[in-house]
């Protein structure tokens, strides 16, 4: 009778003691139908050739980068936090521009033009303030600015338009959708636009395509197409991005699978830039711009970097 | 600032409300306390007034429903523990007054009634009571040996809690996990075995487990009132001397005593001066302890699967070291943070360990003191005022047959013992100055 | 009695008053400890103070709290629908539709490689198909939850964070919580989101504060 119990209390602690040691470590498993996997789309990535490499990396003394632009072959400017820098070609910070407010997007030529929430600041490349010009209104969120020949066209993703302005600030007119059904559609902020010859190139993100429109707001031709594939946008809205290369090929990047890739004047897949291996997996919005040397600069607002890539030759 | 303006809906939809359910209001934990404090009162009337299993049977299925299977355990004083521990180790927390007051309610009881928290509110305590079938008595040295871990567990538990590395007790609550018919398997297998065992080995938790019992114990062991075997006088006839299915009647010490004065003497001086090597060997094991156990704490494992990873080991999604890379902290602060609490740990186990080596020691120098004891009665830390011996006392039988009004009820009678033994005490010493 | 016994039972019951006095101290300077404390703590706002309605008239009384996980500091790593104490996972998926893009093609409803998007079971993510796709207006969808088949797994919150808005996010429902003293997700949650809030503030949803995102 005694022993029998003593037995009873001893395998009870042995029990007791298994248990407690492998409850210590490691939770149930999470079973693979819970967790969102994109992984081949990722590896799909490291199967094709990179024709660019980083050949530069700027840090930047910011907390929060928010868009780049670049004049050229001249200065590149960098916006977050209050405050617009001006680098050089090497990425040497020739100028400390400061701001009242927090910016959103920059374009430069002879002028530093800076997109706030509603408005845009022209400031000189001396750092003088030029001009303040009026709110766009409550309702404005600006998101990206392009400069075709002496007027500037600002993306508002609030009220989703492109409003054109001559160089002196003046309201020229707004470039907004034709029809409902397929017109801009934007998810979130991701509403960029660049310039070229042919006219402007606007991001229509949530249709996940690139449209052409003249400066008075005709549409013409359009590209993209919407697929996790290498060769398409991927996500809800992308690309978020876009620089024309001085051959007119175009620069996109976009979010969620971080990629930087360019594609031909016509819109067909050229080559991948940079991907998560490259970016990393938290990436967030990539700004980027083209100089007139074709390098393409990046703004890592994760890294708190610009990021150059160069097309070297092939050497295989 | 809208961060994402709506879509230019025409249709005049309208966006929904993000629907969510009230949390349970903080009106109910204030009745929870009410409750738990009108128990405790019912509670101890019946244990040493009206002196009745019956009504004590009663208070602990109402308490088991209403604490365990309706309100599903949290938070229960054994928990709140941890509460008043970390609360102590980590400014950024509070104890929500609720919880202080399921910590100190039960234990102020002990510290005047005894354990009647035990006898018939505590969840964890019914539903091991009313399994118990056959309980056999547990020969005394194992008694004493599994004694020890409910007070190591204690500290254990204490330590974890204060270095905000977890709550130990809460994590093994054997039975919470019944009173919300829902656990995981090894808690499953752990708190059906200790039912199981429980219906030969009365209240397992109870007496070898439970970290909050220590200090009911410790409370009850200095208690005002007690819960006695007999309304009044002791007889010695033995008929309670089995009753209590928890070993805690001690039975009168035998006349003549068993060892020569001057050997206990000499016993209790070994134990004296080996005192301090206990209490060294106990805080090195504690340190040592503590160190190892640093291991649960979230800061810890994130260090060791940093430190896996350099070493080439992979870790699988969803761990730690992902989202602290997420996160932007540096590892140097992790790592900081991670010795911190490795420290505080190692420290605290140090002390500890070093305070139960002296408490052993002492526990075995007092052995050595001869105690005499008189009556049959029950153990004061250890009864957990069940009420199972009432019945047994022929005393007792008497006094419910003349009706409860006529006798000299125990707690009249100890109070007068004890004015009358604290005047002696006060005269003793004026006589001797 | 003997003599020597009734000397002994004083001794032992002086014993005990000097020890009920001393636990009596013990606990009083503790619960003074904390309250005073707690006191001090409410003047400095420590954190669990926060969102207390009456943080400057307050004295003593810390509110009781409930558990909430921070949506911004989940890294959805599926623990949440495995770790819970109850079979099914009090943390559940909400949706601030405000924050929402009613995309057409929803990360946080499509499988990653959809080809239609129809809601077809194999075009859905959620493994449990608790998500509601409805047409509002072209080109917009409007997305619900339905609780009772959602299991907190975050799949959806992962797919709507990484491409989307991050309006899909995980969160403790009271409905379903037991207020477990210490959180069993909590412990194991490699992101440490979980805290504890006052019970007037209870949910901790998204689109409430000012909150920067991408
Ligand atoms: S010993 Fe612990 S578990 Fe048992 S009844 Fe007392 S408080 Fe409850
Ligand atoms: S356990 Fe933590 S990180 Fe994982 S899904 Fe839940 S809240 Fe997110
Ligand atoms: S994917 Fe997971 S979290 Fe999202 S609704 Fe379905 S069950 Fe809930
Ligand atoms: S407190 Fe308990 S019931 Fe609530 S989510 Fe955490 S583990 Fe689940």
């Amino acid at each position: 009778m005694k022993t029998r119990g003593i037995w009873i209390v001893l395998t009870l602690v042995a029990v007791a003691v298994v248990i407690f040691l492998s409850l210590r470590r490691g939770g149930p498993r999470v079973p693979q139908a819970y967790l969102y996997d994109v992984e081949q789309y990722r590896e799909a990535e490291t199967q094709v050739p990179l024709p660019y490499k980083e050949t530069a990396r700027w840090p930047l003394a910011l907390r929060e980068p928010r868009a780049v632009a670049v004049k050229g072959d001249g200065p590149v400017v960098v916006v977050g936090d209050r405050v617009a820098l001006v680098l050089d070609a090497a990425g040497e910070e020739l100028r400390r521009i400061e701001l009242a407010d927090e910016p959103r997007c920059v374009a430069v030529a002879d002028v530093v033009y800076v997109g706030f929430l509603d408005r845009i600041v022209a400031y000189g490349l001396d750092g003088e303030k030029q001009a303040e010009w009026e709110t766009l209104g409550e309702q404005a969120y600006l998101t990206g600015l392009a400069i075709l020949g002496d007027e500037v066209f600002a993306t508002d993703y609030g009220q989703r338009v492109v409003w054109r302005f001559d160089a002196e600030g003046k309201m020229r007119g707004r470039i907004r959708s034709a029809s409902k059904s397929d017109g801009f559609v934007f998810p979130s902020p991701t509403f960029d636009v660049a310039a070229d010859g042919d006219g402007l190139w606007v991001v229509n993100s949530g249709r996940r395509r690139v449209e052409q429109y003249s400066p008075q707001g005709k549409r013409g031709t359009m590209w993209g197409r919407s697929s996790m594939e290498l060769d398409g946008f991927s996500g809800c809205c992308n690309p978020t991005h876009i620089a024309v290369m001085p051959d007119g090929r175009f620069v996109t990047t976009e979010k969620g699978l971080p990629r930087v890739k360019v594609y031909a004047a016509d819109g067909t897949f050229a080559a991948l830039v940079a991907g998560s291996v490259q970016l990393g997996q938290d990436a967030g919005l990539l700004d980027v711009a083209v100089d007139a040397a074709g390098r393409i600069l990046v703004l890592d607002a994760a890294d708190r970097s610009i990021r150059i890539y160069e097309e070297q030759p092939d050497d295989g | 600032m809208i961060r994402f303006p709506k879509p230019d809906f025409e249709s005049g939809y309208v966006l929904p409300e993000t629907q969510t359910v009230a949390a349970r209001a903080a009106g109910w934990e204030t009745l929870d306390v009410v409750l738990l404090a009108l128990a405790l009162a019912v509670g101890t009337w019946l244990v040493l007034k009206h002196r009745r299993r019956g009504g004590i049977v009663a208070l602990m299925l109402a308490c088991l429903a209403y604490f365990g299977f309706y309100r599903e355990g949290c938070v229960c004083p054994v928990g709140s523990i941890q509460n008043v521990a970390q609360a102590l180790g980590d400014s950024g927390y509070g104890v929500p007054l609720v919880v202080l007051l399921f910590f100190l309610l039960p234990l102020l009881t002990a510290l005047f009634f005894g354990r009647t928290f035990c006898a018939g509110i505590c969840p964890l305590g019914a539903i091991q009571d009313i399994v118990i079938v056959k309980p056999v008595r547990l020969p005394a040295w194992l008694r004493h040996a599994l004694g020890v871990i409910p007070t190591l567990y204690l500290g254990v538990a204490l330590l974890l809690a204060y270095a905000g590395a977890g709550y130990l007790v809460c994590r093994y609550d054997p039975f919470v996990g019944l009173f919300r018919l829902s656990a995981t398997l090894p808690m499953l297998i752990f708190g059906g075995g200790l039912l199981l065992l429980g219906t030969v080995v009365a209240r397992p938790y109870c007496r070898f487990l439970c970290p909050y019992g220590v200090l009911l114990g410790w409370a009850s062991a200095c208690s005002w009132k007690r819960v006695t075997v007999t309304p009044n006088d002791c007889v010695q006839c033995r008929l309670c001397e089995t009753a209590c299915p928890f070993d805690a009647i001690r039975v009168p010490s035998p006349e003549r005593e068993s060892e020569a004065r001057w050997s206990r003497v000499r016993r209790m001086g070994l134990y004296l001066v080996l005192l301090p090597a206990l209490a060294l060997a106990g805080g090195w094991t504690g340190a040592r302890l503590m160190r190892e156990l640093a291991a649960v704490d979230p800061r810890v494992e994130l260090v060791a699967e940093l430190d896996a990873e350099a070493l080439g080991v992979k870790a699988e999604s969803g761990s730690r070291s992902e989202a602290f890379r997420a996160s932007g902290m540096s590892e140097a602060a992790a790592r900081a943070e991670a010795d911190e609490v490795k420290l505080r740990l190692h420290r605290a186990g140090l002390g500890f360990g070093g305070f139960i080596g002296l408490a052993v020691g002492l526990q075995l120098a007092g052995l050595s003191i001869g105690r005499r004891r008189v009556d049959y009665e029950p153990d004061r830390q250890h009864c957990l005022a069940c009420g199972r011996c009432f019945a047994y006392c022929p005393r007792e039988q008497q006094r419910r047959k003349q009706g409860s009004t006529t006798e000299d009820t125990e707690d009249t009678k100890g109070t007068r013992r004890l004015l009358c033994n604290m005047k002696r005490a006060v005269g003793t010493r004026e006589g001797r100055s | 009695m003997t003599d020597n016994d009734q000397k002994q039972t004083s001794r032992r019951e002086m014993l005990r008053l000097v020890g009920r006095v001393g636990v009596l101290g013990c606990l009083a300077s503790l619960a003074g400890m904390l309250t005073g404390r707690l006191r001090a703590g409410c003047i400095e706002a420590g954190p669990a103070c926060k969102g207390c309605p009456d943080q400057d008239g307050c004295d003593l009384v810390t509110p009781p709290t409930v558990w909430q996980l921070d949506p911004a500091k989940c890294t959805q790593c599926g623990q949440c629908a495995t770790d819970c104490v109850l079979a099914q996972s009090a943390v559940r998926c909400f949706h601030t539709h405000a924050l929402c893009g009613h995309c057409k093609l929803c990360f946080g409803y499509f499988e990653p490689g959809a080809r239609v998007l129809s809601s077809a079971a194999e075009n859905q993510l959620c493994p449990t198909g608790a998500i509601q796709r409805r047409f509002v207006e072209d080109p917009y969808y409007t997305y619900t939850i339905e609780k009772d088949l959602c299991i907190g797994c975050a799949k959806c919150v992962h797919g709507c964070g990484m491409f989307g808005n991050g309006s899909l996010y995980l969160q403790v429902d009271h409905e379903l919580c037991k207020n477990c003293n210490e959180c069993s997700i909590a412990r194991r949650c490699p992101a440490n989101a979980f805290e504890r809030v006052p019970v007037s503030e209870a949910y901790l949803l998204k689109g409430q504060g000012e909150e920067e995102g991408h």
